[in-house]
């Protein structure tokens, strides 16, 4: 299976999502029965998108992230068990399967909000708490305390996740909408992170996206075929950490572009490092200035995170978030830091280590949430998002 | 401004026109460019031993630089460098409040050293500058001192007056070279 | 008129469905029934994305879904059987200026090439007295009799919902269904 989903646009999309519209019942109140009007020809490509649902390996990890995201993570009761978490899982994998290629949910009371997708995914996690609440030994373990975490409870842990991903922030909103209601039953709601990415053609696809402190972000993750030993596992399974890092906008705002660079490594117009010319060049740590100083700061943030080990490398997805300022007009903005990589521990943790240890970076971004889950393997169609953990 | 406009101060201030520009110019330069210039507001080198320029008959044992304010152990290097630009063994530094210590490793033999820092102030700025020392007889050291925030090179020795002065002469630079860039595209 | 342009609208989307090779959620497949030529040995008539309302032991509650019916003649549905629960056909009728649900009398008929909602607020199949709660996330297997002697089995998916604001009380009062009234 390639890394990449292959995508359903064009023709074909436009089919289904017009179809689905067509066929749609909206869930009437009385009289006539509304239906939804078969959507308009010539639906732009954006909005008719579709990454597949069903395969070896879930989507929503390695295609290209979506413009917005909400990651929404779940608390299960005391007397959860096995069996009732398999029906949750059958019924929010049915809802996901329906909802990515444009098609209402079953019960779906808006369906009218259902047929452009636009690259709709919704990727599942599972905490260590589900493990424990259906017998089994987890798999991923909560990160250890860093003396960088400032975590709030609020932004914290959680047994399971939903990350729901798509070009546009009315099918988000609809998707977490369909998705918590069919979760209820089951579990609560712990917390929700909404946060955002350029726009679809804002940029080409592979233009490295600036972040919400200005900076190109995402330069060093594996690309293409580097996925792969970095992220799935043989089964198919993988992991994130979603991670809240407040960014501290203010007193970044107080720098010099040369003092922002020296904290990243980067040059922050084209992302080179500051030991070379262009953006994709290799950082060289042993290049030195004029005066003897490494070219890299040492206690740089690039500096510091430096994985070379194909195998070690961690998928950065993070997705900005900018909520209300303040009374004093401080802005309330930062990442919903989310990585993809096949070992927490052999991956995720020694990265964080390093950088709690020392980053200059680390003045101006704060973690206040942080949690982990398993990311099972995909499924077949007519199977189910957990059915190899919890069949 | 029309020359019989002149107000009483420009004449106090006398001299030609373009002497006048040039003030203006360099005064708006510093009000503009000051904030961003955060050399003088933050952490800065306030003593070093050896000293900067210091001709040393024996080699020093250790290289101890002093701000003006303390020092975040992490973020603080300090390396030595030969004439040839080769890295001198040294300790990592060892911070005690404003000062940072790097111990030398075996004895420096005769010629021309430079010490390079890289600090960060308490909010957040990077300082980082250099400076040249000898041992022996060798020549006066090839790397001129300086200090930068941010590559925007800056005097640290000399006074404000000599720093506005350089200032005064770069702002007049860039007024004129604008002029003349305007007059030749209009 | 505009029923048939509906009709045909909603066979096509089927078809389509058919076509992209996703007709059905995970619910079918899980059990093989309900796709939309499993049943093809009852030759008639499929019941496309089923679904049952969760709800408590006892307490009445709903099936839903797609009636599509591919064949060249009409087909009425006569009764519906499930070990859930004992059912009724029911149809929401206008009664003294109020929508309540009542037994569908005839069964349903789905046209010739047409289908059939069954929804919220509209037909549906009655579960009158469910032996156990019916969980969400449960499935629960139905057998729909039809007017030739047949039969066609389905699983729908149960799923929580509130939507309509719909009541289906062990009353059995026959309470207006997606009704605002006070
Ligand atoms: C607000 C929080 C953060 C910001 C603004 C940020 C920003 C950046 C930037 C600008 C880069 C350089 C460009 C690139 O390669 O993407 C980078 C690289 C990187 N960051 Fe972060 N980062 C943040 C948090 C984290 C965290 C929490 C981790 C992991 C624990 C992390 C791990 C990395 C890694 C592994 C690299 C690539 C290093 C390399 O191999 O070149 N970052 N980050
Ligand atoms: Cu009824």
């Amino acid at each position: 299976m390639t890394s990449r989903r292959h995508l359903l646009t064009g023709a074909a999309a436009a089919g289904l999502g017009a179809a689905a519209g067509a066929g749609v019942v909206a869930a009437a109140h009385g009289d006539s029965p509304a239906r939804v009007a078969a959507a308009p020809g010539g639906q732009p490509a954006l909005g008719t998108a579709i990454v597949a649902f069903h395969g070896a390996r879930q989507a929503g990890v390695a295609e290209d992230p979506p413009a917005h995201a909400a990651f929404v993570a779940f608390t299960l009761p005391a007397t959860a068990d096995r069996r009732g978490l398999a029906r949750m899982m059958r019924l929010l994998t049915d809802d996901a399967a329906r909802l990515t290629r444009g098609e209402p949910a079953l019960g779906d009371t808006d369906a009218t909000l259902a047929p452009l997708p636009a690259r709709l995914t919704v990727t599942f996690g599972f905490g260590p708490g589900l493990y424990r609440a259906a017998g089994l030994r987890p798999p991923v373990a909560d990160l250890p305390a860093f003396r960088i975490d400032r975590l709030e409870q609020r932004w914290s842990g959680g047994d399971l996740l939903l990350q729901v991903c798509a070009d546009d922030p009315l099918t988000v909103a609809h998707t977490q909408r369909m998705l918590i209601k069919d979760t209820r039953p089951f579990a609560a709601v712990r917390w929700v992170q909404q946060g955002f990415r350029r726009s679809p053609g804002i940029h080409a696809p592979d233009h490295t996206q600036r972040n919400v402190m200005g900076q190109l972000d995402g330069t060093a993750n594996p690309r293409g075929a580097e996925i792969d030993p970095a992220v799935w596992n043989e089964d198919g399974s993988t992991t994130i950490v979603v991670r809240r890092m407040r960014a501290e906008i203010e007193k970044w705002d107080m720098l010099s572009v040369a003092d922002k660079e020296n904290a990243v490594g980067r040059r922050l117009d084209t992302g080179a490092p500051l030991s070379g010319t262009q953006e994709h060049d290799e950082p060289d740590f042993t290049k030195l200035d004029d005066s003897g100083l490494p070219a890299m700061p040492d206690f740089s943030h690039v500096t510091r995170a430096r994985v070379t080990d194909p195998a070690l490398k961690l998928l950065r997805r993070p997705y900005n978030y900018d909520g209300v300022p303040n009374a004093a007009g401080h802005p309330d903005a930062g990442l919903i830091f989310a990585s993809f990589q096949k070992d927490i521990a052999r991956q995720f943790v020694p990265v964080q280590q390093r950088l709690a240890d020392k980053d200059l970076l680390n003045e101006w971004i704060t973690p206040i949430g942080s949690a982990v889950f398993a990311v099972p393997p995909g499924c077949a169609e007519g199977g189910w998002i957990g059915e190899q953990v919890l069949g | 401004m029309r020359p019989e406009a002149t107000s009483r101060r420009n004449r106090w201030l006398g001299g030609p026109r373009w002497i006048q520009r040039l003030l203006v110019a360099a005064a708006a330069f510093l009000v503009v460019a000051l904030p961003g210039v955060p050399a003088w507001a933050h952490a800065q080198l306030a003593s070093a031993v050896p000293a900067p320029d210091a001709a040393l008959s024996t080699a020093p044992a250790a290289v101890t630089l002093t701000f003006n304010e303390q020092l975040n152990p992490e973020f603080t290097t300090i390396v030595v460098s030969d004439a040839g630009r080769q890295r001198v063994p040294a300790s990592a530094p060892a911070v005690s409040g404003a000062a940072g210590t790097v111990r030398i490793e075996g004895a420096l033999g005769e010629g021309a050293y430079t010490v390079a820092y890289r600090v960060v102030s308490t909010d957040g700025h990077t300082i980082q500058g250099s400076y040249g020392f000898t041992v022996g007889d060798a020549a006066r050291p090839p790397v001129a001192a300086g200090e930068s925030s941010g590559g925007l090179p800056v005097g640290v020795l000399i006074g404000i007056g000599a720093v506005g002065l350089g200032l005064a002469m770069v702002a007049g630079y860039l007024y004129f070279s604008g002029r003349r860039r305007q007059r030749g595209s209009a | 008129m505009r029923t048939n342009v509906l009709r045909a609208a909603a066979a096509l989307a089927v078809a389509t469905f058919g076509l992209a090779g996703c007709g059905g959620g995970s619910s079918d497949a899980a059990t093989p029934a309900p796709a939309p030529s499993a049943t093809a040995a009852a030759a008639t008539l499929t019941v496309k994305d089923p679904w049952v309302k969760a709800g408590a032991a006892g307490a009445m509650t709903a099936a839903f879904g797609t009636l599509v019916n591919d064949t060249g003649a009409d087909i009425t549905i006569t009764t519906a059987e499930s070990p859930a629960s004992p059912l009724e056909l029911h149809e929401m009728a206008m009664k003294d200026g109020k929508m309540v649900m009542q037994p569908k009398q005839g069964g349903f008929v789905i046209k010739s090439r047409g289908s059939h909602e069954l929804s919220p607020g509209g037909d549906h199949l009655m579960l009158m007295k469910p032996a156990q709660a019916i969980e969400p996330g449960d499935e629960v297997s139905f057998t729909l009799k039809l007017g030739d002697g047949s039969t066609v089995p389905f699983t729908a998916i149960a799923k929580p919902f509130a939507g309509a604001e719909e009541s289906y009380d062990p009353g059995h009062s026959m309470a207006p269904m997606g009704s605002t009234a006070p």
